[in-house]
């Protein structure tokens, strides 16, 4: 059976592009096994509660701080490997000239995304990492656990939008090489 | 900068989405698109310093706890994929009618019924319809676009019938109980299913070719089937689901983590599970919502924008002049900008853009914020089959043989949606179709 | 408009809370003589609930109509003002400690290094309490089942024997049904009973005990600087008479349904002793004091409140 079905999109290219975009796909396989990690702490939870009566206080956040970290760095995973959907009717149908000039295009916005981004991720990861005062304070959750859950998910924000950046330069740069080439 | 701001909210609103259109049709990535477009209308409407409202958005959106049913509902479709359960379980339903005209397209939708019942999410079920049952409607010569359309129909029905992560966002963006929401979607989703199968029967009938029968020799051919091992694992699977969830044993989420636990143990009693299933699996789950969930953020961006730019009175106040106060029209108004933001967005950014400003004015209505959550996911039955941005039509089309095009799905599926909107229309008109039960 | 503010709420648009705020917007407008209009947008539309303080602080928001509760994280200080569990039996109490018992000093103290002001309190009103079984003390609190939010309400149940459950508020209703829980933190009385809830749980304990979350309306401080006396003058008389308003509409609703649950043969309202409120206090009072080592402004709540409380003789 296909293997690969389930997020194979379009007929387009899924290879990653160059060497940290592999790196982010090595690294994201074996992050992904966290979402097993978090089925097994959420059927634990549910044991615990209903069973034992003994609800926990960690399952809930950690789950979520899992999934938060996971879902952003989904982001770059899903760019170096090429699957983040798109409307393909007209690209498709261009040239394949036209159709390098519309890469460009979308790695010079794809770059001010990233770029804007990452200055505003900045903003906010400071004010999750330091109090008014000036001293370092994580942001926590404020709940009965109380872990800095938060702050971490900020900086983990700020530092895939600054990967984010570079992939979109990298990738910028082999388009351009791409286009001289042909 | 250019000062965004001193075109007005209306002009605005019409720039906002002809240049998130433009983008679109370009082929550039759809959260990309809607993300972009948030953060230059920040800088352009607020100047520089509105741009942290963006990663607050982003933060806020991934941490939300319910949004951890997607990657369950995906690990689960993956898992299935990746065991025989669904096969075994296709090959089961057989016995609905290997001898009658059309036969094989009504067995795909049954199967598309029970796979719903067990997953929210869609894409999953599309893929894995479309490995099973597709090559073997084209191979007995079934009508190519009854093929097409059946599959990809039937695999988007993952989200109309419960569990359905539609009706869990939408349960969170309008404060009903989620529980509600699935008693009440489900009457609906079977009438969709019925007339699906009603629309192929009839179909086969007036058109005898466009479903031949099985000839002697491939009845012959039929593979053994032992149907307790073929229906107890998904009928268990879909029992742990839906009973936790209505047993009030676990939360939503709770519950997609007890469907995966159930599926891994399916498999592990069937003997075909492994360590590289789990790995090739979770690898799955982690692109298909790296690409789900960065749709999201990109949309709830631009929620976040368009709202503080004053974006909640002037639709509000648009749709109540246009309707001029009618409850009918004010509906009907809600659906034709569904229905057109279904065409270019996904629903996840149909729900955060449109829900907050929709729901109060149907709670000011005095109608039933239930009933409308159906009519939503309805709504969002057609975006899924509807071009050009109609993702099970992408997902059909990624294990679809290559001689089927983008274009040829996309034809396949019109007589489905025309029954979309006739269900549609039908929940509109009878709410107790939804809501009997209250 | 002179002045145009963007306020966010901390309820949704369709809430009977959003409504009475935005009244409180209608009559700052028209008492300035249209001079200040306030757009009022309901929770999440900019930033998640949370995240408003940040929001204010970087100048993309100008205030919040909010509980102070929610930036717990920040600092645990907002969490133990925001709601001081067991502290209060009436909404009178919470005001008068606010409006006259040095909770509005304190309040500015606390949001000035955020560059906010703090420009009045409110409240809601004392929540009541869901329960299937008869609660008349603190005594019946001994391993009962509840569901409660995360955060101190959780650790003051846990101390006084209870099992505290997380479970999302749009579960409340099937886990009281099917038995799952005994109780629940849940909200007003008025409107748990058009909810259906005390017809599940037939023993509501009224008015509650626990919960009595503050309320605040606070601006970006350099905003308020801006503006000339007479309408800071305003905003403040403004929503003194928003907190009367509010308060006083909630308790009305809630009469009228304590009224309608009494003619109810299956339901029991159970009122507790100021002796038992007390116990439960002094029971409360022992996580606000471990919630108060959290920080060194965690600390100044817990003196502030717990000597207003004992000058009051309610501790
Ligand atoms: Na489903
Ligand atoms: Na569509």
């Amino acid at each position: 059976m296909n293997t690969e079905n389930l997020s194979q999109q379009l007929d387009t290219e899924h290879e990653p592009r160059n060497v940290l975009d592999r790196v982010i796909v090595k690294l994201g396989n074996a992050l992904s096994l966290l979402f097993l990690f978090t089925v097994a702490i959420s059927f634990y939870e549910v044991l615990m509660r209903y069973v034992f009566n003994d609800p926990t206080i960690w399952v809930h956040e950690t789950a979520s701080f899992l999934g938060a970290c996971l879902f952003v760095f989904g982001g770059i995973y899903a760019l170096a490997t090429n699957k983040h959907v798109r409307v393909v009717l007209i690209y498709d149908a261009v040239s394949d000239r036209t159709r390098q000039y519309l890469n460009i295009f979308h790695h010079i916005m794809g770059l001010i995304f990233a770029g804007l981004l990452t200055y505003a991720a900045y903003q906010m990861t400071e004010s999750a990492v330091f109090s008014p005062f000036g001293d370092v304070h994580f942001e926590t959750s404020g709940s009965a656990w109380n872990p800095p859950f938060p702050a971490y998910v900020k900086i983990m924000i700020l530092l895939t939008m600054c990967v984010m950046f570079i992939q979109f330069a990298l990738h910028l740069i082999q388009e351009i090489l791409g286009l001289r080439k042909s | 900068m250019f000062d965004l701001s001193s075109l007005g909210i209306g002009y605005g609103s019409l720039l906002m989405l002809l240049s998130m259109i433009a983008l679109l049709l370009t082929g550039m990535q759809l959260a990309m698109v809607t993300g972009l477009v948030a953060l230059v209308f920040a800088i352009g409407w607020f100047g520089i310093d509105a741009l942290p409202l963006v990663t607050s958005r982003l933060y806020s959106f991934v941490g939300g706890y319910v949004f951890l049913a997607v990657p369950m509902f995906v690990l689960m479709a993956a898992l299935l994929d990746r065991s025989g359960i669904a096969r075994d379980l296709f090959d089961a339903m057989k016995v609905v009618g290997r001898k009658v005209r059309g036969g094989v397209a009504v067995q795909t939708l049954v199967v598309a019924v029970i796979l719903a019942s067990m997953s929210g999410v869609i894409g999953g079920e599309t893929v894995l319809l479309g490995i099973l049952a597709l090559p073997q409607m084209l191979r007995l010569g079934y009508n190519r676009k009854l093929a097409i359309g059946t599959t990809c129909a039937g695999g988007a029905l993952g989200t109309m019938l419960p569990p359905s992560i539609v009706l869990i966002i939408y349960g969170l963006t309008a404060s009903v109980s989620i529980g509600d929401l699935f008693k009440s979607a489900f009457l609906p989703a079977f009438i969709l299913a019925l007339g699906y199968m009603a629309y192929v029967l009839i179909l086969s009938r007036m058109h005898p070719e466009y479903a031949p029968l099985p000839t002697e020799e491939e009845l012959a051919n039929d593979r053994q089937i032992n149907y307790f091992k073929a229906l107890f694992f998904p009928i268990l699977s879909v029992a742990i689901v839906l009973g936790s969830i209505y047993t009030g044993v676990a939360s939503v989420t709770e519950a997609s983590a007890l469907g995966v636990v159930g599926i891994i143990i399916s498999a592990w009693i069937r003997g075909e599970l492994n360590f590289a299933m789990l790995k090739e699996s979770a690898k799955a789950t982690m692109s298909t919502c790296g690409m789900i969930i960065w749709i999201g953020i990109g949309a709830t961006a631009l929620v976040g924008v368009y709202n503080l730019m004053g974006g909640i009175d002037f639709v509000e106040e648009t749709i109540l002049a246009l309707s001029g106060g009618s409850v009918m029209g004010t509906i009907l108004i809600m659906m034709v900008i569904l229905l057109i933001l279904g065409m270019f967005l996904d629903w996840v950014g149909v729900a955060l853009l449109t829900m907050p400003i929709f729901v109060p004015i149907i709670t000011n209505l005095g109608l039933d914020p239930v009933w409308f959550g159906v009519v939503f996911c309805l709504n969002m039955q057609v975006s899924f089959l509807s071009p050009p941005f109609g993702p099970a039509a992408f997902y059909l089309k990624s294990v679809a043989p290559k001689d089927i095009s983008l274009g040829e799905i996309f034809s396949s599926l019109l007589p489905f949606i025309a029954i979309q909107i006739v269900v549609l229309a039908l929940v509109i008109i009878f709410p107790e179709l939804a809501i009997w039960w209250k | 408009a002179d002045y145009t503010f963007k306020f966010q709420s901390s309820d949704p648009s369709g809430d009977k809370n959003f409504q009475v705020q935005k009244e409180w917007t209608e009559r700052v407008e028209r008492m300035s003589g249209g001079r200040i209009k306030i757009n009022l947008l309901p929770v999440g539309s900019v930033f998640k609930h949370t995240e408003t303080l940040d929001g204010i602080k970087m100048g993309i928001l100008d205030g919040q109509v909010t509980a102070t509760e929610f930036f717990s994280g920040k600092d645990p200080a907002f969490g133990l003002i925001g709601n001081t569990v067991g502290a209060w039996s009436d909404t009178s109490q919470l005001l008068q400690y606010i409006n006259y018992g040095g909770g509005y000093e304190l309040m500015n103290e606390l949001y000035a290094p955020y560059g906010v002001k703090f420009i009045g309190g409110s409240t809601t009103g004392v929540e009541s309490f869901v329960s299937r079984v008869p609660l008349d003390g603190v005594e019946d609190l001994k391993g009962l089942k509840l569901r409660a939010p995360e955060g101190l309400v959780q650790r003051v149940f846990a101390a006084a024997g209870a099992a505290p459950v997380n479970l999302p508020g749009s579960e409340v209703f099937t886990g009281l049904s099917k038995g799952v829980i005994d109780a629940a933190d849940y909200t007003v009385f008025s409107t748990n009973q058009k909810a259906g809830m005390n017809e599940i749980a037939p023993h509501p304990v009224q008015p509650g005990f626990h919960s009595l979350p503050l309320i605040d309306v606070s601006m970006n401080m350099k905003k308020w600087n801006k503006l000339p006396e007479d309408l800071q003058e305003i905003m403040t008389t403004s929503v003194r008479d928003f907190a009367n308003d509010i308060t006083t509409q909630l308790r009305i609703a809630d009469q009228k349904a304590v009224k309608e649950a009494q003619a109810d043969p299956n339901i029991t309202i159970h009122n507790w002793s100021d002796e038992e409120r007390k116990k439960f206090r002094a029971i409360a009072r022992t996580q606000w004091e471990e919630f108060a080592k959290q920080s060194p402004n965690a600390q100044k709540v817990y003196d502030s409140v717990t000597s207003y409380l004992e000058e009051n003789g309610l501790l």
